[in-house]
């Protein structure tokens, strides 16, 4: 349900764009993902792009084991539950409670 | 593919499988990835079989459609049987089973039900359907809602005044929280949902290792983005450091996809929503503002509300807290199949069951409660990875 696809953007015009999957080109719209730029990587899922893809962070995925092992630590924060890591809470999705 | 097949390489792949066998861990752990995409691509490549013996993963209420009550269907049902009605869906809702029949069969009798790919053919159905009304059925978690979002703020834009939502859209923390608070599953780590965080952002979730000192790592889909992330929940287990490690980094940052955000505080807010073996659970669901009532389906055709029957020797709950795997349900795979599926889990493309009957009967999965054998499985998974 939550499967999204990494996509070429071929072109751009306005919050419409065009990508290339495998050779085939379908219109998604690019209005959770105004940023995006013709020649970028996008995740689409149900016809939206809904992130860039980073190309360092993909190619840090990579990394052999060794490397992994002090990449999962260092994303981990360190130190206890509350480490350096955590800073304040995004001002996500609205919190208050029902009416 | 690019930014897929790198991450099937087989040679990274086995390597790491190789790492995490060797993990020893203190005592017995349960991992819960909660996300249906997750447990699929677990089975699929054969991922459930190379934890060390004492890791146990079990599947969570990841899947939207598995979640979904079947009174949802029924409202649903009834509108496709409006002759003024057109029901868009996500196909994989089309078999799931309502109280009496599923939207499927009441296509079969004539009812008006179309499969899209996206909320915006939906839009298209309106627009080209002016003097028929277009009720896209909204499921799905935070990955899902900002796409329908996104098309009420374009039939607002337009004034495209014949297309509605059925909303059944849901969000992941609230399950959470319930099913460790709940502790009828003791559950050590998460794989947290990859394109859920994508949107809501790592940290969403940080109240799970900083409240529930559970080990986390957000997670991606392909072979070397699941094993890592085990890998790194289990790392953090066996050091007991509970933190949350985001090794989905290509698409997933702390504070996620902003816009979207926006577009979800500006046409919904938290209700209470019903999930399927969970119950009802407070600010669980999304739905319309008051002020976009003229939107919402349950409003615009006085829907009532239906309280659903499930088939009672369906287990579909206790398999989506975690509390048993399909094989320990009576039905899994003798009355219940994907050919005639008595519960939501095994009719989704994305079911634990429907996983599980696929995947993990044949190779005789590890699992203590599966009949399979063991040994051959493990010997399976490295062939799957060579």
């Amino acid at each position: 349900m939550c499967l999204a696809i990494p996509a070429r953007i071929e072109q751009i015009d306005g919050l419409n764009a065009v990508i290339n999957l495998e050779g085939v080109r379908r219109g998604i719209s690019l209005l959770l993902c105004p940023e995006a730029k013709v020649g970028e990587y996008a995740l689409v899922h149900a016809g939206f792009a809904i992130s860039v893809i980073d190309e360092e962070q993909a190619q840090a995925a990579l990394e052999p084991w060794e490397e992994m092992r002090k990449l999962i630590a260092d994303a981990g924060g360190g130190g206890d539950a509350r480490g350096p890591a955590f800073g304040p809470p995004p001002d996500g999705l609205p919190r208050e409670e029902e009416a | 593919m690019r930014y897929v097949d790198e991450y099937r390489e087989p040679r990274l792949v086995r390597e790491l499988m190789d790492e995490l066998g060797n993990l020893r861990v203190p005592r017995p752990l349960t991992i819960m990835e909660v996300c249906g995409s997750h447990t699929m691509a677990l089975s699929r490549f054969g991922l459930r079989r190379v934890l060390p013996p004492d890791v146990r993963l079990v599947s969570g209420p990841g899947c939207p459609v598995c979640v979904t009550p079947s009174g949802y269907l029924d409202q649903a049902i009834a509108l496709a049987g409006r002759p003024e009605v057109i029901v868009a869906s996500f196909g994989d809702l089309l078999r799931v089973p309502g109280s009496r029949q599923s939207l499927e069969e009441a296509r079969a009798e004539g009812a008006d039900v179309r499969v899209v790919y996206s909320v915006l053919d939906a839009l298209e159905l309106a627009r080209a359907n002016p003097e028929r009304a277009v009720v896209f059925l909204a499921i799905g978690f935070e990955t899902t809602a900002p796409t329908a979002a996104a098309a009420v703020a374009q039939a607002e834009d337009e004034g495209i005044a014949n297309f509605y939502l059925l909303t059944e859209l849901k969000v992941m923390p609230p399950p959470m929280r319930a099913l460790l608070e709940a502790q009828d599953v003791r559950v050590d780590g998460f794989l947290l949902p990859g394109h859920v965080s994508a949107i809501v952002g790592w940290g969403a979730f940080r109240f799970l290792p900083e409240e529930y000192g559970a080990a986390c790592a957000v997670a991606g889909f392909e072979p070397v983005d699941l094993l890592r992330a085990l890998a790194a929940v289990m790392v953090q287990l066996t050091e007991g450091r509970p933190s949350l490690a985001n090794t989905y980094g290509r698409v997933v940052t702390e504070e996620g996809n902003l816009a979207a955000q926006a577009l979800l505080r500006k046409y919904f807010r938290p209700v209470s929503s019903h999930w399927r073996g969970i119950g009802e659970l407070p600010a669980s669901g999304l739905g319309l503002l008051p002020g976009l009532a003229h939107r919402d389906a349950r409003t615009a055709f006085s829907l009532e509300p239906a309280e659903g029957r499930d088939n009672p020797a369906c287990r579909c709950g206790e398999v989506l807290r975690g509390a048993i795997t399909p094989p320990e349900c009576p039905l899994f795979a003798g009355r219940c199949t994907p050919a005639s599926p008595q519960g939501a889990c095994m009719v989704s493309s994305e079911g634990t069951c429907a996983a599980y009957f696929r995947y993990e009967r044949l190779a005789g999965g590890r699992h203590p409660d599966d009949r399979g054998s063991s040994a051959g499985s493990a010997r399976k998974a490295k062939e799957v990875a060579s």
